[in-house]
This record gives C-alpha cells, sequence and structure tokens, in this order.
C-alpha cells in the first residue's frame, strides 16, 4: 500500500496532471499548451510506467490514451481502479476512436470523462480545471472525515487504518515501528475544577506539543484525553526519547490563566520488533494492547512518565 | 490570413499550420515540421517492410496529435491510413492483394500530404 496516499499534503499543493499517452507528440503539446495553467504536467509513455507514476505522484488527474502500446488504457484503467493507492485519482480518457460503446465503456469502469482527440485546447484546459476542481474538494472532504476538530490531529478512524497499513508495511520489510499511547494525567478533574474550555484548552495545547515531534511521527487524537503516536522506522530507545521530550515540554507548559498549575501526561511504548520473541505472529491491535499495558504500567508507577514495560496481562 | 493556395508554387500546394501565428505555438509547430522529415522515413521502411503493426502505430500516433499542431489535413490522412490497417488485421488477410494496394495508397498520401507541411518561418 503506498502510504503517501495518506499524506495531508493535498491542501497547498499545485494540482498534478499525469497524461499517459504513447507519442511523444501529446506529450510536448499538452506541456506547452497548458503551461500558463495552475497544473503540473507530468508524462508517462506505457501503461507500466503510468501506473508507477501514479502511485508516487498520486496526481489528481490522469489524462489516459486508450490505444497505448502493449497494455490498452482500458485494461490500464481497471488496474489504476483495483489498487487502493490509485483507485480515487480521476481519470480522463482522450482517443482518436470515440465510438459511443469505447466511451461507454469508459465511463462504465470508472472514468470520469472523455475526450476525443485531435482535442480542441480550450475544451482541454476546461475540462482539465473542473475535473481539478472536484478532486480537491473530494480529496479535502475525504482528509476533513479524518481530522479530529478540536486537536486538528488526525482522528482514531484514520489511526487505525494508517497503524494497519504501517504495521503491514514494516513486518513485510522487517522495519521497526514504534507506537505511543498516551494520556493527560487526572484529566477528569482537570474538567471538573477548571471547566470544559479549560478542558478542551489543554487537549489543544498538548496536541500542539505532539504535533511538534519529527515530521515522520503520526499523532492521533484516540479518544477523550488519550493520544496515539504512530512512530514508523523507529526503535524503541527511539520513541522513548520522543516521549520523553513530550512529556517534559507538557510538564514544562505554563498556563496562561492558571499560572501555578502544572499538568502532566503518562506514556506507555510498544514496538514490532521488540515483540516478536512473544508467542505467534504479531498483530496490530496486540502492538495496541502492549502500549496501553505499557501506559497503564506508567500510571501505577506514579504517573507523569513514560514507561516502555508492560505489565503482565492478567488472567 | 494569407492565402496559401493564391501563394503556391508549382508542385504541391504547401501546408501551414492554423497556429502558425500563435506565439505559444510556433516553436513547437517548427519541432513538429521538422519531426515529420524522421516519420515520413519511418513510414517508408515500415511501407517496404510491409510492416502493418509499424505503420498502425506510426499512422495512430499521427491522427491523435497533428490536429493538436494545426495540421488537421495530415491527422486526417493518418486517420485513413490507421482505419485502413486497422481493418486490414482485424480480416487478416482477406483479399490481401487488394487490401495491400489500399494501405500502400493511403500511406502514399500520408507521406505526400506530411512533405507539404511548412515551418512558421517559411513562405507558403
Amino acid at each position: 500500500m503506498n502510504l503517501s496516499a495518506f499524506m495531508p499534503e493535498f491542501r497547498s499543493r499545485t494540482p498534478r496532471v499525469l497524461v499517459i499517452d504513447d507519442s511523444e507528440l501529446i506529450h510536448r503539446l499538452l506541456r506547452t499548451r497548458l503551461q500558463l495553467e495552475q497544473m503540473e504536467i507530468h508524462c508517462a509513455a506505457d501503461a507500466k510506467a503510468g501506473h508507477e507514476l501514479a502511485r508516487t505522484l498520486q496526481p489528481e488527474v490522469i489524462l489516459l490514451d486508450i490505444d497505448l502500446d502493449g497494455t490498452d488504457g482500458f485494461e490500464l484503467l481497471a488496474r489504476l481502479k483495483e489498487d487502493a493507492a490509485t483507485h480515487d485519482i480521476a481519470v480522463i480518457f482522450i482517443s482518436a476512436n470515440c465510438e459511443t460503446m469505447d466511451r461507454v465503456r469508459c465511463l462504465d469502469l470508472g472514468a470520469i470523462d472523455f475526450i476525443a482527440k485531435p482535442f480542441e485546447i480550450a475544451e482541454l484546459k476546461a475540462r482539465l480545471r473542473s475535473a481539478i476542481r472536484i478532486q480537491t474538494l473530494l480529496r479535502m472532504l475525504a482528509q476533513r472525515a479524518q481530522l479530529d476538530g478540536l486537536t486538528a490531529l488526525w482522528n482514531r478512524s484514520y489511526f487505525e487504518q494508517r497503524l494497519n497499513a504501517e504495521f503491514s508495511e514494516a513486518r513485510r520489510h522487517g522495519r521497526a515501528l514504534s507506537l505511543v499511547m498516551c494520556d493527560i494525567d487526572h484529566f477528569k478533574s482537570v474538567n471538573d475544577r477548571y471547566g470544559h474550555p479549560f478542558g478542551d484548552e489543554v487537549l489543544a495545547q498538548f496536541a500542539q506539543i505532539l504535533g511538534t515531534s519529527r515530521a515522520s511521527d503520526v499523532p492521533c487524537r484516540y479518544g477523550g484525553e488519550e493520544f496515539g503516536i504512530i512512530l514508523p522506522n523507529t526503535v524503541l530507545a527511539e520513541a522513548t526519547e520522543v516521549a520523553e521530550r513530550i512529556r517534559a515540554a507538557f510538564e514544562a507548559h505554563r498556563w496562561r490563566r492558571y499560572p501555578d498549575l502544572v499538568l502532566t501526561a503518562s506514556f506507555g511504548i510498544a514496538e514490532v520488533t521488540n515483540m516478536l520473541h512473544l508467542t505467534g505472529e504479531p498483530t496490530k491491535d496486540l502492538l495496541v494492547s502492549r502500549a496501553d499495558q505499557a501506559l497503564y504500567a506508567a500510571k501505577r508507577a506514579g504517573r507523569n512518565r513514560v514507561s516502555n514495560e508492560p505489565l503482565p496481562m492478567v488472567a | 490570413m494569407d492565402d496559401s493556395s493564391a501563394r503556391r508554387s508549382l508542385g504541391e500546394p504547401s501546408l501551414r499550420s492554423t497556429f502558425s501565428d500563435d506565439p505559444e505555438m510556433r516553436e513547437l509547430v517548427d519541432y513538429f515540421v521538422g519531426d515529420l522529415e524522421r516519420r515520413m522515413h519511418a513510414l517508408r521502411a515500415a511501407l517496404d517492410a510491409c510492416d502493418a503493426a509499424r505503420l498502425h502505430t506510426l499512422a495512430h500516433q499521427l491522427s491523435g496529435s497533428a490536429g493538436g499542431y494545426g495540421f488537421a489535413p495530415i491527422g486526417d490522412a493518418a486517420k485513413r491510413l490507421e482505419e485502413h490497417v486497422r481493418s486490414m488485421r482485424a480480416d487478416d488477410g482477406l483479399a490481401e492483394e487488394a487490401a495491400v494496394s489500399v494501405v500502400r495508397e493511403k500511406a502514399e498520401d500520408l507521406i505526400s500530404t506530411c512533405r507539404r507541411a511548412i515551418r512558421t518561418g517559411d513562405d507558403a
């Protein structure tokens, strides 16, 4: 699975258009004709290169020629739609042989539009702009649905999805993967004593500190005052350092309205390659529960600390 | 628009891109015309070798793009060739002699249409 599909980078970047056509003449023509448009043009000459580029570039729109040499456009469209990393990309077919049945087949296979060659450049531009507009909105909506409204961190549903993907990826390549579960200490009494608006401020502040973690870390709001950070390619010792930095930063934070108040949080960590000695194949859920147990151990040991030692399971 | 037919020389009328006056397209049109030389050679070679697949690819590339460079007559000639090659391949050699001669005629027609194309700076 291509993890770049999860990255929150769609909001600000210049829209990308991938042209998959076996004719260099078409590549040159489109690069020139679209150079003044707000879009980056990328080109591939065959189905294989096109599919690869689609996965890595995550373009908003693919302009796909039906009559590719070797694999034809229909076949490639079917593959793009089967691939989780590319199935959301809008595909516009271009073809010189535009019989009605071809158009019907294209749209049935999941293409959003069809343009006949030779194209009127004004029409091509307008159709591209419209496809990009819709695609950008769809991606924004999909992303919104995965963001937590209060903290602007990823939400629980994203956490599950991303952890799943990272877990398979780590297992496939034998890489490290750490998970930090954290919880603000005595949060219920903060709410009771200072009121919910301040409670929300505490959550937002904690999230902000999580957000200043390394770029590769994925902080999520797990629920209530509990947060999860997914740390790809990170061994236990490194993850412990990351958590310790966050713990110290949160403890050191001064609250403007309550200068004497000190709030703390507890952290539990589990790491995949560290679990291999356990009986059976490790699973994503086991990773979560080991991190949770470590968090529980940190709480039991007096809170405001980082633990990577899960308490033994109570039978 | 200058009327190239009024200025045609003794041979065949020259063919000017409809985008000749478009600054954005000038360089591209000249690239296309320059590249046609190579394509005509390739067409001729494919024709001599009776290579239907190659003829089809060459015709297909021109039929889809020539119009975009402002040379609709080349695109049309290429499309006619492409369609004939395709139907010949579909018929699988049925009435081969006749089919081959039609393809040859269409290919010659495409080559001579290509030969008429001129660069943006050239006189018609």
